[in-house]
């Protein structure tokens, strides 16, 4: 298989060296991910348990919010919001005359 | 034919002077509105026949219930509720609906082994279920308990003839009581109603549907399909991986969801081992964008902005331009951003709603896949700092909730992050922030269309030159006006149905049902394109002096002030009695 960095215009491996090339991408990318691991597994974890985001992070759970939406039509909390708000407005309660 | 850009073909959108017939079949930008109205039409065409035969008369029914309930009492009654609860009968909720969403589904939220995304079996979703009964069980019940206080409550605010004020106080705060343990048992419920889960065929089903999809365009506009069906495999994996990634628990708490993942994952594969060359016919950043835009169009409807009334326009449509042009002038005149196009794209990024506007700006005045990437990561990063520093900000000062709703949903860039944020001061201030943000989302458009405009007859002009008008049509990112007309038509569907039917069939019918699922799939599989085709080298020239930081910072602080004053204004000077009915 042939691989190259298409942005860069660079090949990855060395050219006089291929064999070492690859080992390295490929030592190089597992090394990203076990970060990632480690963010994953063992430091978001505990950010979540930190007192500045425990609060937060309850409210998200409890309510089901999906903080990674990135558009109103994503989350249906957004649903529920305008849903509420129009009715307020439409139908405000105005109680018995006097 | 003239080129209207200086950059190198592979790195941005080109599109040339001059028209002919065969751009319509040539041409990237038209093959997105072509497969875009394919996606729209189909999705109108499979739900709107799935709405009930009496659903006008149950709309009407229910709205002659809150009426009346609306004259009976000075707060909202428990058949007030009931009425606005009787009006859905949404085409996502249908057998047709839920089966059309489950070909589309995503990899699944998980926690620690990242197969979960995929698989459940049945005994894991007994296990599942059975411990999260307990909690179910409880909130069900403190619902029933709290229902029967509302009932009691309001009995004796009826035998009061309602003009007893302290009794009519109790009833409204029981029933505020009944309405948020009614929301958490319906959360602890759905939790403990866990099904067992095989994504993968659906998953192999939708990716053979996409790359054909996708494929027929790159065929017509003279590519291989076989070689872009390959390397389509590929990307589609890596997407499939960005959304695995978005979905572990801990770290959507958090906002990164899957463009962050799709960006981090191709660019890690691009940086070490390399993309191998037979992905590249797939490698599509634009194809998937622009069609993924069009679809956009349809969920930017204009009549939302008139969901919350005057203040609502005021905080979201006058703050928000004046940001995002004061922001643009600002790094142009003062941080001295080297490009207009990322400066733009930060701006907009900023001032309109993170990612989304993003993409349609960045789309609109062709700015490099690099400068999207940083315009993204920077409003993730502040995105998630303001979600945790804003409403402990408001508790701290005690700012009235309703301001500080319409504060953050004014200025946090995320949709989620806005909704997380308004969710912790209050339900009325989630409210008002929520439908901040979608009023300001329907801004997209509309700012897509002048960046283009501007971009093609103002800033692509050679010095000098006069661009006539056909010159600007030529230039003008077709892609735009699919975006533009997906969104009137859409808009045209939503008055013309009514409130009630446009929010069960079209909001929650073909859009949440169909195009919405797509194009967030469109979406993850452009930002894995982009990682696939990023250099790390390059991305840290965009940043060099950490202009782009200075930029973000001073255009949100920006914001941030001019927001807050105008939602003062308008919702406890100019127009308090909207405030007082939310």
């Amino acid at each position: 298989m042939q691989a190259t960095i298409i942005s860069g215009r660079k090949d990855v491996f060395f050219s006089s060296k291929p064999w070492t090339g690859i080992l390295q991408g490929w030592a190089r990318l597992f090394i990203c991910l076990f970060f990632l691991w480690v963010l994953m597994t063992y430091v978001a974890p505990w950010g979540r348990q930190t007192a500045i985001l425990r609060p937060m992070m309850d409210i998200v759970d409890e309510r089901g919010i999906k903080v990674t939406s990135y558009y109103y039509t994503d989350s249906e909390v957004f649903a529920e919001a305008e849903f509420n708000i129009t009715q307020s407005l439409r139908f405000p309660p105005t109680g018995p005359s006097e | 034919m003239q080129e209207n850009v200086k950059t190198p073909k592979s790195e941005i959108v080109v599109d040339s002077s001059g028209g002919q017939w065969s751009d319509l079949w040539k041409k990237e930008d038209y093959w997105a509105i072509w497969l875009g109205f394919i996606i729209l039409i189909a999705g109108l065409i499979i739900y709107f026949p799935l709405g009930p035969d009496n659903a006008q008369e149950k709309v009407d029914k229910a709205n002659a219930t809150l009426k009346a309930e609306a004259a009976k009492a000075p707060f909202k009654t428990i058949a007030w509720y009931k009425a606005g609860s009787a009006k859905r009968f949404r085409g996502t909720e249908t057998a047709t609906g839920k089966s059309i969403l489950s070909f589309m589904r995503t990899p699944q939220k998980w926690t620690s082994i990242p197969l979960d995304a995929f698989y459940r079996s049945k005994a894991v979703a007994d296990s599942a279920n059975a411990k999260a009964k307990p909690a179910a069980d409880e909130a069900a019940a403190k619902e029933a308990a709290a229902f029967a206080a509302a009932e009691a409550a309001e009995k004796a605010a009826e035998a009061a003839a309602f003009k007893d004020d302290a009794l009519n106080k109790k009833a409204a705060e029981a029933i505020a009581a009944w309405q948020a343990a009614r929301s958490k048992a319906s959360s602890a419920k759905a939790k403990a109603s866990v099904k067992p889960l095989n994504v993968i065929p659906s998953l192999i089903g939708l990716m053979i549907a996409l790359g054909i999809f996708f494929g027929i365009g790159r065929v017509v506009m003279g590519h291989s399909f076989g070689a872009f069906f390959k390397g389509f495999i590929f990307v589609f994996g890596i997407a499939v991986l960005a959304y695995v990634g978005g979905k572990q628990a801990t770290m959507s708490y958090y906002g990164i969801g899957d463009p962050a993942w799709a960006i981090i994952f191709g660019m890690l594969i691009s940086n070490t081992v390399g993309t191998p060359k037979w992905v590249m016919p797939a490698v599509q950043t634009e194809y998937y964008i622009k069609t993924g835009l069009v679809l956009l169009g349809a969920e930017v409807l204009f009549g939302k902005i008139l969901a919350i009334g005057t203040p609502g326009i005021f905080v979201a449509w006058i703050v928000t331009p004046i940001v995002l042009v004061g922001t643009y002038i600002f790094g142009q005149t003062v941080v001295k951003m080297p490009s207009k196009t990322l400066n733009i794209t930060i701006s907009a990024d900023m001032s309109v709603c993170g990612v989304s506007a993003a993409i349609a700006t960045a789309a609109a005045c062709k700015a490099k896949k690099e400068e999207l990437t940083l315009a993204v990561g920077l409003s993730l990063v502040f995105t998630a700092i303001m979600m945790v520093a804003m409403p402990a900000f408001i508790k701290a000062v005690g700012m009235p909730y309703i301001l500080g709703g319409a504060w953050m949903g004014g200025t946090i860039d995320s949709t989620g992050a806005v909704a997380a944020a308004g969710a912790f001061l209050s339900d009325k201030a989630l409210y008002v922030a929520a439908t901040i943000k979608m009023i300001q989302n329907v801004l997209i458009g509309v700012t897509a269309f002048f960046v283009a405009l501007y971009w093609v007859a103002k800033v692509d002009r050679i010095p000098g030159q006069q661009v006539s008008i056909m010159e600007i049509w030529y230039r003008f990112p077709k892609f735009v006006i699919g975006f533009i007309v997906a969104s009137i038509i859409y808009s045209i569907l939503d008055a013309g149905l009514g409130k009630e039917i446009s929010d069960n069939l079209l909001n929650h019918g073909a859009v949440r049902g169909f195009t919405r699922p797509l194009r967030e799939w469109f979406f993850c599989l452009a930002f894995t394109s982009i990682g696939l085709a990023t250099n790390f080298r390059e991305l840290a020239h965009y940043f060099k002096g950490g202009k782009p930081l200075i930029l973000y910072v001073c255009g949100q602080s920006f914001n941030l002030i001019l927001t807050l004053t105008m939602a003062y204004i308008m919702f406890y000077k100019v127009f308090p009695e909207i405030t007082a009915r939310i």
